[in-house]
């Protein structure tokens, strides 16, 4: 069963005129354990896509389905506490509470589920080691670099039982060694059986999913096909 | 940049608003909540007051002899059918040369000629008469034809009559200037007795500077409030607008460009607020007037307010928005502008220093306020000034505490108070604010209730206002206190007699009927104390024939005894009614009282009967009240001199003070059944009403202030509240986190209010701090529990789910 | 990549056989350019020719066992090639400009689609080498080294056809019968450069 599932997604803001159709018909299924990435320019949609899959928007039609749950059927808190409990949610910036700690950032999901606090916590340190931030536990965010807030970041959207993990331009502050190891991260948390969804202009990022989405004005154009083995690269480039 | 911050600058300019116009109706109300004298005195500066004047007119004449201009009040009284306490009846000039400032003329005409004569409108009401009624005095019918009252004192109830028409005057108040007052105090007045004497000297000065003084202070605290409001709102806007400062000064702005595009938005923003704030409060002022005309006693002139300071708070209001708008761009020039340019929140500073300074300075203020003894001025502004400015101090450690508290609190709570925490310039700006609002409420309360309770302690008051008895005696004449008087029968002397149980058992069903219509809380039968077998001779005066305390006393070598109280009787009911156990008693005593220092006292059994010394246990839980049974017989005594109790009255209790209406009711009943009621004869409301409206006032300010605080510091925070919603907060948890913030806020503005108020008051009246022992409990309960409450009930309410929580919000 | 150069920058570590040097330059370019026996001897003769190395041994069929050093001369024109910088100046001729350079000219043929299909393309060797990336060592430096530059080749091949559809699409519409050379502004000009040269920077 696919962990997410768009069919006939249309979302449009504005009205007569001045309607805008941030996008048109789209149909996405991911899978457990994949990871993919939706490529497109500014403005072709593709943060619109990440925010109807993850319930913080409505679309204008279309159905969104997360864990075999129609969206649509669920009321505003199953919507919340869907989000508390099976989505994981990875923004570029304004990613951390400043107001709270990096273990209480992570454990934030669980905490607001109503897990114990401490339960929460020992959920949260947990995922803090699995991207070696145990010793940042109890800083606040200020007290962080830009790569381990992301990480931070990370780890509070893999917390607990995620099964869906959607990231939005995650390493964009980054430069590419942090980025790439924000990517390595994602990879490895979707290697353990969550879907992923990153969103994205760069190819280098893209290409760490295991199939990318080509978005243009709303509509999905292309996507690459299965991939071969790395060894067909080798010889393309050993014959050069 | 400043375009898009409308919404920020629309909540600072309302704060600025509130603090002004505040500060406005503030002045408005210190220079006129002091009760002058003109009310007693009129424009002279000394009253005679001679009783038993005799209708020649020499005491007048003597006094004119004596002193030159003198204008007359005679006076005598209208007894009110049903009240022990009857109307007093004045033939005065109202336009007499000293005695004008006490009359004014409402509605209708003053009265003129021999039957005609004007009510205040609590005699119009205790007498149920309106203009063009009749009512019967001074011996004849008159006509009602205006309503008066004493502008000075409003609380004055009394019928007036022109000039030289009374035909029996009872007393005689001689209104004169003079240069001497002692003078004044050794004119003995030919006919009548000398009754009093006083004089205006000694208080005028001493009151004018008072006035002034309170002035200065509500002008300094009232600018200080406008100041940290300005501070507060401006320092929310600061973070966000030194990240786009900072972007101004990339992209070449030079300090100069920036500071003048903030200088003239701070300008801006101040110049409005206070303006629009000043003609709020002075409208406020002007619409307030009535109501406060009766809270404070005498009519209010709405154009005298002080119109320097009230200047002097919309200039503050501008100065202190210029400054606080210009702070940014200093920030700016003074951080490096990669850091202003990166927006993150700057870590919280150590506020241990801060506490330290706070805790040192309002120590210092306290010491001030102890060591001004109330007249010294200097030391009384600063140390006000420094008690505030302490306890503002201490405002961000108090947030920081409550933050450390919130460790173990669920998540959205923790958070905010964490938020309050790191923002501490506008989180401790906010609680300051809130804080001197609160603080001045809670220092008018307490103030008003200390007032008060010295006032129920004292002689003052002879029931509570939640109280009435309900006499068997019919007699008027008995001015509060039982009385039973035996119509003695010409020539035959004769014994007193118990009242006929038939008497008893129909003003019993008047008691009822009264408790019935009053939805009385309980009430108990009070008894008194008789000799049956004395004899009162023949011809004697109709009196008192109860028992009765007396105190020996010897004057120019002759013994004899000072009539102290009509002592009522210890009975179980009444031992109930005031939760006394019997066990306290000794029992050996012979007379309980509340009143300490009797002296020696001798129980006299009857006007004609004997005296005996009688042992006397002070119970400190018997009322103090004079009509209330403060003083008892045990009985024990009634044992030891053959003493009956018989039904004396009843005493009854309601939750509310009684109305005038339930009040007119109760008379009405009571005369129609021959017998008296006795109410709280002076009106004590107007501290209770004081209290009342002050404690509003300043829950509705701090609220004000809070609301507007907390949805700007929120407003601040958007991009969390993204943040929250995708970690999947429900509507519920943002709600949370907005009331959170706003209760956590009006605790500490709660919390810290009320103990700046407890501070000074306890240095100004550290001579007798005792005076403070009567908390105003409800009131306090309102401040420190009801604001919070109120707080975190409107921050649920307000902090509903934005539409477009997906959206970034504007930067 | 100058395998001559290096094959000289192996020798300053000392003389070593040609076998030898072999194994090391697969080992530090991670075995990402393999390299024949005789590829190896055939640069290591021409290197001893021009006088940049010598061999220890002078028997000319010593084969596999013959060990090589660097000479002064090899270690100046080590130097000397290190410190010039590559020709870019020049733009190569580049396939991939061309072909959609043709394509906006041809009927019936939708140059979007074109770049797509490129696009697509380049993503999924980048996809490729990615993986190679993932599956190796961390502290395998040299392979993600290599792999970086790699894929920062053909990202960069990535943003040109980025920029091309942006700017294809915000260009008025070409006549499709005008021949590629006269096309309006916006194509050929010289802003359009600096993209064609990373496009075509690789050698």
């Amino acid at each position: 069963m696919s962990v997410l599932e768009l069919s006939g997604i249309t979302k449009r803001y504005g009205i007569g005129a001045a309607a805008v159709d941030a996008l048109r018909e789209v149909d996405l299924r991911v899978e457990p354990g994949e990871l993919v990435a939706i490529m497109g320019p500014s403005g072709s949609g593709k943060s619109t896509l990440l925010t109807i899959a993850g319930t913080l928007e409505e679309p204008t039609s279309g159905e969104v389905s997360v864990g075999g749950l129609e969206l649509s059927k669920l009321s505003r808190a199953e919507q919340a506490q869907l989000r508390r409990r099976a989505i994981g949610y990875v923004f570029q910036d304004f990613n951390l509470l400043a107001g709270l700690t990096a273990a209480e950032n992570v454990s934030l999901p669980l905490e607001l589920d109503g897990t114990s606090a401490k339960a929460a916590r020992a959920a949260g340190l947990e995922a803090l080691e699995r991207l070696g931030l145990a010793g940042r536990a109890d800083h606040f965010p200020d007290q962080l670099s830009g790569g381990e807030r992301q990480r931070v970041a990370i780890a509070r959207a893999v917390v607990g039982e995620r099964r869906l993990l959607l990231a939005d331009e995650p390493s964009g502050a980054l430069d590419s060694v942090n980025g790439e190891a924000v990517m390595r991260l994602v990879r490895a948390t979707c290697q353990g059986g969550v879907a992923g969804v990153v969103v994205t202009h760069d190819a280098q990022l893209a290409s760490w999913a295991d199939r990318v989405i080509f978005i243009r004005d709303g509509r999905i154009v292309d996507q690459t096909s299965a991939p071969d083995g790395p060894e067909s690269l080798l010889e393309v480039d050993g014959a050069r | 940049m400043l375009r898009r911050e409308w919404r920020q600058q629309l909540v600072i300019l309302a704060l600025l608003v509130v603090a002004v116009a505040a500060t406005t109706v503030g002045l408005g109300m210190v220079v006129n909540v002091e009760h002058s004298d003109k009310g007693y005195f009129g424009k002279a500066n000394t009253r005679i007051d001679i009783s038993n004047p005799g209708t020649t007119g020499a005491d007048l004449a003597a006094a004119r002899a004596r002193f030159g201009a003198v204008e007359a009040i005679e006076e005598s009284s209208i007894p009110v059918p049903g009240s022990v306490t009857p109307v007093e009846l004045r033939a005065q000039d109202p336009h007499g040369r000293f005695g004008s400032p006490m009359l004014r003329l409402v509605s209708g005409h003053l009265p003129a000629g021999a039957d005609q004569v004007a009510v205040t409108a609590e005699v119009g009401s205790v007498l149920a008469v309106r203009t063009g009624s009749t009512l019967q005095a001074d011996g004849r019918t008159l006509t009602v034809v205006g309503r008066v009252e004493n502008p000075n004192d409003l609380t004055d109830a009394f019928a007036l009559v022109a000039p030289g028409e009374l035909r029996a005057p009872t007393s005689l108040a001689l209104l004169l200037d003079t240069g001497s007052a002692l003078a004044g105090a050794r004119f003995s007045p030919p006919v009548g007795t000398l009754a009093g004497f006083s004089s205006t000297s000694a208080s005028g000065p001493a009151q004018r500077r008072n006035q002034a003084l309170a002035v200065l202070l509500i002008a300094t605290i009232g600018l200080i409030f406008i100041g940290l409001l300005a501070v507060a709102g401006f320092t929310v806007l600061a973070q966000r607008r030194l990240r786009s400062l900072g972007m101004i000064a990339a992209i070449g702005a030079s300090d100069r460009h920036v500071r003048r595009v903030l200088l003239a938005n701070g300008a801006a923003v101040g110049l409005v607020g206070a303006a629009l704030g000043t003609a709020l409060g002075v409208l406020t002022w002007f619409s307030l007037g009535p109501v406060f005309s009766n809270v404070v006693g005498h009519r209010i002139d709405p154009f005298s307010l002080p119109w320097w300071a009230v200047i002097a708070g919309a200039v503050l209001a501008l100065i202190t928005a210029v400054i606080a708008s210009w702070w940014p761009a200093r920030a700016v020039s003074r951080v490096p502008i990669v850091v202003a340019l990166s927006g993150r929140p700057t870590p919280p500073q150590p506020v241990h220093r801060f506490a330290f300074v706070g805790v040192a300075v309002a120590a210092l203020g306290f010491v001030l306020l102890v060591l001004s003894h109330h007249d010294n001025t200097a030391y009384i502004i600063s140390g006000i000034l420094a008690t505030t400015i302490g306890m503002l101090l201490l405002a961000p450690l108090a947030v920081r505490l409550i933050a450390r508290l919130a460790r173990r609190a669920p998540v959205a709570i923790r958070l905010a108070l964490r938020d309050l925490a790191r923002y501490q310039a506008r989180s401790g700006a906010a609680v300051a604010a809130g804080t001197l609002a609160v603080g001045i409420a809670a220092t008018i309360t307490i103030h008003a209730a200390a007032a008060q309770h010295a006032d129920h302690s004292g002689a003052v008051g002879n029931l509570p206002s939640n109280q009435m008895v309900v006499w068997l005696d019919g007699n008027p004449s008995n001015q509060g206190g039982p009385g039973l008087s035996v119509a003695t029968a010409a020539g035959a002397s004769t014994a007193p007699s118990a009242p006929p149980p038939a008497a008893v058992a129909s003003a019993r069903r008047v008691v009822d009927a009264i408790s019935t219509a009053v939805q009385a809380h309980r009430s108990v039968e009070l008894e008194a104390a008789i000799d049956l077998n004395q004899t009162i001779p023949a011809g004697a005066e109709q009196g008192n024939d109860y028992s009765s305390l007396a105190r020996p006393i010897s004057s120019q070598g002759r013994k004899g005894f000072e009539f102290v109280t009509t002592p009522l009787v210890v009975t179980g009911s009444v031992l109930t009614f005031y939760r006394i156990p019997a066990s306290t008693l000794s029992p050996g005593a012979d007379v309980v009282t509340s009143r300490a220092g009797l002296g020696r006292i001798d129980v006299n059994t009857g006007p004609f009967g004997d005296f005996a010394a009688a042992k006397v246990q002070v119970v400190a839980a018997l009322p103090k009240y004079t009509s209330a049974p403060n003083t008892l017989l045990t009985q024990r005594a009634l044992a030891e001199f053959g003493l009956t109790a018989v039904p004396a009255g009843w005493l009854i209790e309601t939750l509310h003070p009684l109305t005038k209406a339930q009040l007119a009711d109760a008379r009405a009943r009571a005369a129609a059944a021959g017998i008296t009621i006795e109410t709280r004869s002076a009106p004590d409301d107007t501290m209770q009403q004081l209290r009342e409206y002050s404690t509003t006032i300043g829950v509705l300010i701090a609220l004000g202030v809070l609301a507007m605080t907390v949805g700007l510091i929120r407003s601040e925070t958007a991009g969390d509240l993204r943040t929250l919603t995708a970690a999947g907060a429900s509507g519920r948890t943002r709600r949370t986190l907005t009331a959170a913030t706003a209760g956590a806020l009006a605790v500490l503005s709660g919390v810290l209010g009320t103990a700046s108020a407890y501070l000074a008051l306890i240095a100004w009246n550290w001579h007798d701090v005792s005076y403070l022992d009567s908390p105003p409990y409800p009131e306090l309960v309102a401040l420190v529990i009801g604001l919070p409450a109120v707080a975190f009930v409107g921050g649920w309410v307000a902090g509903r789910t934005p539409r477009k929580i997906a959206r970034r919000p504007l930067d | 990549m100058s395998v001559r150069h290096a094959l000289l920058a192996l020798l300053t570590e000392g003389p070593k056989y040609g076998l030898q040097l072999r194994q090391e330059f697969e080992q530090r370019t991670g075995e990402v350019w393999p390299l024949n026996v005789g590829q190896v001897y055939t640069t290591l003769q021409r290197l001893e020719r021009d006088g940049l190395v010598a061999s220890d041994d002078d028997a000319a069929d010593a084969g596999p066992q013959k060990s090589f050093h660097i000479t002064d001369g090899g270690q100046a024109e080590l130097t000397t090639w290190l410190k010039t910088p590559p020709d870019l100046s020049s733009p190569p001729r580049d396939e991939l400009v061309i072909k959609v350079l043709v394509a906006i000219g041809v009927r019936d043929i939708d140059v979007h689609e074109v770049i797509q299909a490129h696009r697509r393309h380049i993503v999924e060797l980048m996809q490729e080498w990615t993986r190679v990336k993932r599956d190796a060592a961390p502290e395998d430096v040299p392979l993600a080294l290599v792999v970086d530059a790699e894929l920062f080749r053909l990202d960069s091949v990535i943003r040109w056809l980025d920029t091309a559809e942006s700017r294809l699409r915000r260009a008025p519409k070409p006549e499709p019968s005008l021949p590629a050379e006269s096309r309006g502004p916006g194509h050929g000009v010289p802003k359009s450069t600096p993209s064609t040269r990373k496009a075509g920077a690789r050698r």
